[in-house]
């Protein structure tokens, strides 16, 4: 497999960009089919099958719903029959309509949760044990890809746009290689456009997308991969009971690893495809300065809330049997609880799918939980929390309120993070019981200790600087302000100043661990 | 139209409904909020706003729901 930041990866991309550049404007698109072709040949020959079965199943799938709409519009047209009989005749084909989208939808899922539950399942069911694996492995970015195709099958079905007559260039929609390793969820009206226009290259913007990844690589050297460390050794050794303290210092490193990793690599993948003229969808938003933890599931992984909202919220939350709850729900406890119920638990059947998403494990489905539970029952007790605001006479607009959200937000994400990062729901349960109980805090130079026990010299203190670069540039940017415009316009001696320091950092965060590691988004 | 702004008020109330021409966009209603807007106009107004039509040309001013809400009279 080609690992993104080796040599093996710049020589690949160099190559496709110098060919991309020089080749006829209209074959651009030839070009990064070949060049994801080559890519994820590299990951493995069979995988190729799968993502052939996705791209074909979704592609022919979307055109036979495009065609039954069509004659849809041919009937209504048609004079020469009466109202009862294209009533019929509309009738059927909106039946075929969603049979056509129910069977992709379920040859593509049940690939995916085959390949992704079956071996813990059947563990879980004592049919296999360790030993006696059955070695399913997930090909590269499949849920992902999975997701896209089916966003684009679905806009087809819900008749948002036309469908893609073009197989090939269907297939660049669906293999493009930044996307591949960990994201985003793309949409076909923003990506599959883009593929179609002619791209120049310019300076200015090729200079901004290497900004973009030099930061993503900060992040994942000097933060991520620093910290991994550290937090493994806090969660993955069991035998040693540590103090709340120690548990409450990993949970917020933790914090920090997490958005290093993610962002950093889609910062990364969002940089490789501006070097090609082509904008990804974004994955973040600074979700740390978000104010509820509704918001920060809009600026955290925002392609897959996106995706979850259009695909699974809204058609979910409108079927008939959730209308009629709604209705009922209206009647009997009042017009508040009637109109977000039925969202409440709309957001819950979300969560849920999120938490399994990330793995068939107990932990991630009262994450899941946790996460759903938390935003509904924010949105259930609002008028109780109006009415503690109104009573406590506090300014809603007061800078130091905005903060006091961030900070609680804050604290309500990390205890998620529990169950996300400890992999088992009842010692995540004790951790969280340790870090209020057994806050221990004189205890914390001691365990510290052992903690970084193994990691070099001036590790810690590479990712504090690497932290404070990132809190900086979040600061900057909730402002509006383009971190990026304002380095490409400034003297030559602080661009370069910034340029040799990101890059000295870097490399110097690279010989304070041993293993650099693969992306935690990878392989899902 | 008078009355979707009314119903829109009882939803969200500090927001210039009259005015405003990217409520999706900017991010004055969530999620939550629509659900909210498509069970009140079902009510109000009858009709049932599909999964379909929840797209932001259709929900970012007044004036497009309620040419969405007129469209689906029909």
């Amino acid at each position: 497999m080609i690992n993104f930041y080796s040599i093996q990866f710049v020589t690949f991309l160099v190559i496709a960009l110098a060919c991309y550049y020089t080749i006829s404007k209209k074959k651009q698109w030839i070009c990064l089919l070949v060049a994801s072709a080559v890519f994820y040949y590299y990951t493995g020959v069979t995988n190729f099958a799968f993502l052939l079965v996705t791209g074909f199943t979704t592609w022919i799938g979307a055109k036979q719903l495009s065609l039954e709409s069509q004659r849809i519009a041919e009937l209504r047209n048609d004079k020469t029959i009466d109202k009862e009989e294209k009533k019929v005749k509309k009738e059927v084909i909106l039946k075929k309509r969603r049979t056509i989208m129910w069977g992709v939808l379920l040859v593509n899922f049940g690939v995916l949760a085959c390949l992704k539950y079956l071996e813990p399942i059947l563990k879980g069911l004592g049919v296999i044990d360790d030993k006696n694996v059955l070695g399913l492995l997930l090909p590269l970015g499949i849920s992902f890809y999975t997701f896209q195709s089916v966003g684009y099958l679905l806009d087809i079905y819900f008749e948002k746009y036309e469908a893609e007559h073009n197989f090939a260039k269907y297939m660049l929609f669906v293999s493009y290689f930044p996307q591949m390793i960990q994201g985003p969820i793309n949409r076909y009206d923003a990506l599959g456009t883009q593929f179609k226009e002619q791209h120049v290259w310019k300076d200015e913007a090729a200079t901004k997308a290497l900004y973009r990844i030099g930061y993503g690589l900060m992040k994942k050297y000097a933060i991520a991969n620093i910290l991994a460390v550290a937090i493994a050794k806090t969660f993955d050794t069991p035998a040693t009971d540590f103090s709340g303290v120690i548990v409450v210092f990993a949970i917020l490193l933790y914090s920090a690893q997490q958005y290093a990793d993610f962002s950093g690599g889609i910062d990364m993948v969002l940089g490789v495809s501006e070097l090609f003229g082509i904008k990804m969808a974004e994955n973040f938003r600074q979700p740390y300065f978000s104010t509820s933890l509704a918001d920060f599931w809009r600026r955290w992984h925002i392609s897959l809330g996106k995706w979850m909202r259009d695909y699974v919220f809204y058609p979910f939350a409108l079927t008939k049997p959730m209308k009629k709850f709604g209705k009922w729900a209206n009647q009997k406890l009042g017009k508040h609880l009637g109109r977000v119920l039925p969202a409440a638990i709309g957001n819950l059947v979300v969560f849920f799918i999120v938490g399994i998403w990330h793995g068939a494990e107990w932990h991630y489905v009262v994450w899941g939980l946790y996460n759903g539970m938390v935003i509904a029952l924010s949105d259930i007790l609002t008028p109780v929390y109006e009415k503690m605001i109104k009573l406590c006479h506090i300014n809603k607009n007061a800078a130091w309120y905005h903060v006091f959200q961030i900070i609680r937000t804050f604290i309500v994400v990390n205890i998620g993070w529990y169950f996300d990062r400890i992999t088992n729901v009842v010692v995540a349960c004790y951790s969280l019981k340790k870090s209020i109980f057994k806050f221990n805090p004189g205890a914390f130079s001691q365990e510290y200790a052992i903690i970084f026990d193994g990691v070099k010299e001036y590790a810690g203190l590479m990712a504090i600087i690497g932290c404070l670069i990132v809190l900086f540039v979040s600061i900057l940017e909730e402002n509006k302000i383009s971190v990026r415009d304002r380095l490409y316009k400034s003297p030559l001696l602080i661009r370069w100043g910034v340029y040799t320091f990101v890059i000295v950092l870097i490399l110097f965060s690279c010989t304070r661990v041993g293993e650099t590691g693969g992306f935690m988004y990878a392989n899902f | 139209m008078e009355r979707l702004i009314e119903l829109l008020m009882e939803i969200k109330e500090d927001i210039d409904y009259e005015n405003e021409t990217a409520l999706i966009d900017d991010e004055l209603l969530d999620s939550f909020d629509i659900l909210q807007i498509i069970s009140a106009i079902d009510d109000e107004f009858d009709v049932a706003i599909p999964a379909a039509m929840i797209i932001p040309q259709n929900f970012n001013s007044v004036e497009a729901l309620w040419n969405m809400v007129q469209e689906l009279m029909e």
